[in-house]
């Protein structure tokens, strides 16, 4: 637990200072070059990793941070040295804020060293949820996700579009209905892993900005995946399925009233007990009654 | 321009404490701060370019650049828009649509 402060500490301070070095003398120089370039700028990738920023470690360190601000430090300068490059470098942590998610203590342990790779033999990861006709909706996503239960694998089939490190990524961590009746609520990741068959990178898109980050689509045809490859597992997956399917009806106005409840407790002076009804008896009754501000007592 | 980089900057260091100490979004803090940073990004960007005029639209200098890769802040990982129907949701209790 740590108080809330605009103070950096002393290893906060440290860490600013070399990943502002970074941005300035790697990223900086290099901007203009890559936004004309408009691919991944793998040197620089390569630089990050051979520091140590580009890695598991640095991840790991970042995240367990207990005042949450090494991330920030982090995006802060690079995207000060440039934000394309920065997507770049960062675009593979958007996976594998996924597979932490989502993913079991064996996934994750399985495959976010997977997604970073070593400074020797680097590797990328990509989030894929937006699609062509789902955007802001997600919960409306067409990607589908079918258990075939003879061979325990996944068959997913759809496209996704608007991905970072889409079709050229190591790891794509993939979002997919498995039932589209409920929505978001019938929704699964799944992990792709490096060299499976049947997905492909569609159109590489050209930007108004961040054009060292790769952007595509990302396109599955009848892309078989293990099992095991479910985020979270399957078990978890069917008690989701069917809590969803039990609560379809009223699980909205549950969630309400919960979420309701949490915020009365959180502010007991809430205005919010002022029903619209009273506020309006109380407004006819004020012309009368109520005193003018200027007629109260200072 | 100074005052908006620093409002974002609080909001995008509380919501990041919050998150590491595990405090739910009552109010729906992470959007707050991605919603204002990200429009932040896009605002003092374009002033930089009204600053220095004819130099700051000219591709020699880096500062269309930054406005060009800022516009996506208001775009990715959550519009500003679906950013304040999430703040909105939460202050109301309302599941807005």
């Amino acid at each position: 637990m740590s108080d809330f402060s605009m103070e950096l500490n002393e290893d906060q301070l440290t860490l600013q200072k070399w990943l502002h070095g970074f941005a300035e003398n790697v990223i900086r120089p290099a901007a203009h070059e890559w936004d004309e370039r408009e691919e991944t700028p793998w040197p620089i990738i390569q630089e990050a990793a051979n520091i140590g920023l580009y890695s598991l470690d640095y991840f790991a360190n970042a995240v367990t941070d207990t005042t949450g601000l090494s991330i920030m430090l982090t995006l802060e300068e690079l995207a000060w040295g440039d934000a394309g490059i920065c997507m770049a470098i960062m675009g593979t942590t958007l996976g594998v804020a996924a597979i932490m998610a989502n993913g079991t203590p064996a996934q994750q342990m399985e495959w976010i060293p997977q997604c970073f790779g070593t400074p020797d033999d680097i590797k990328i990861a990509a989030f894929g949820v937006s699609e062509p006709d789902a955007g802001s909706d997600v919960s409306s996503l067409r990607t589908r996700a079918i258990y075939v239960e003879a061979t325990d694998e996944w068959v997913l089939n759809g496209t996704k579009t608007w991905i970072s490190n889409g079709g050229i990524a190591n790891v794509h961590v993939i979002v997919a209905s498995v039932d589209p009746e409920l929505g978001s609520r019938g929704q699964a990741s799944f992990v792709i892993p490096d060299g499976t068959k049947g997905i492909r990178m569609g159109q590489k898109f050209k930007k108004m900005g961040i054009r060292a980050s790769h952007t595509a689509e990302v396109i599955l045809e009848d892309c078989r995946i293990p099992g095991a490859c479910l985020l979270g597992g399957k078990e978890k997956l069917d008690e989701k399925l069917a809590r969803a399917k039990e609560g379809k009806s009223s699980s909205s106005q549950a969630a309400m009233a919960t979420f309701e409840a949490s915020v009365l407790l959180e502010r007991p002076t809430s205005t919010r007990s002022t029903t619209p009804k009273n506020a309006r008896s109380s407004d006819a009754r004020s012309s009368k009654t109520r005193r003018s501000p200027s007629n109260s007592p200072t | 321009m100074k005052t908006r980089i620093d409002a974002s900057r609080l909001l995008v260091w509380r919501a990041a404490w919050m998150a590491a100490q595990r405090k739910p979004f009552l109010n729906g803090e992470g959007s707050m701060s991605k919603l204002y940073a990200g429009e932040t990004a896009v605002h003092v960007t374009e002033e930089a370019i009204q600053i220095m005029g004819g130099y700051g639209y000219i591709r020699e200098h880096p500062v269309e650049r930054w406005h060009r890769d800022s516009k996506i802040y208001t775009i990715f990982e959550g519009t500003s828009e679906i950013q304040r129907l999430i703040i909105s949701r939460a202050i109301s209790g309302v599941h807005i649509k």
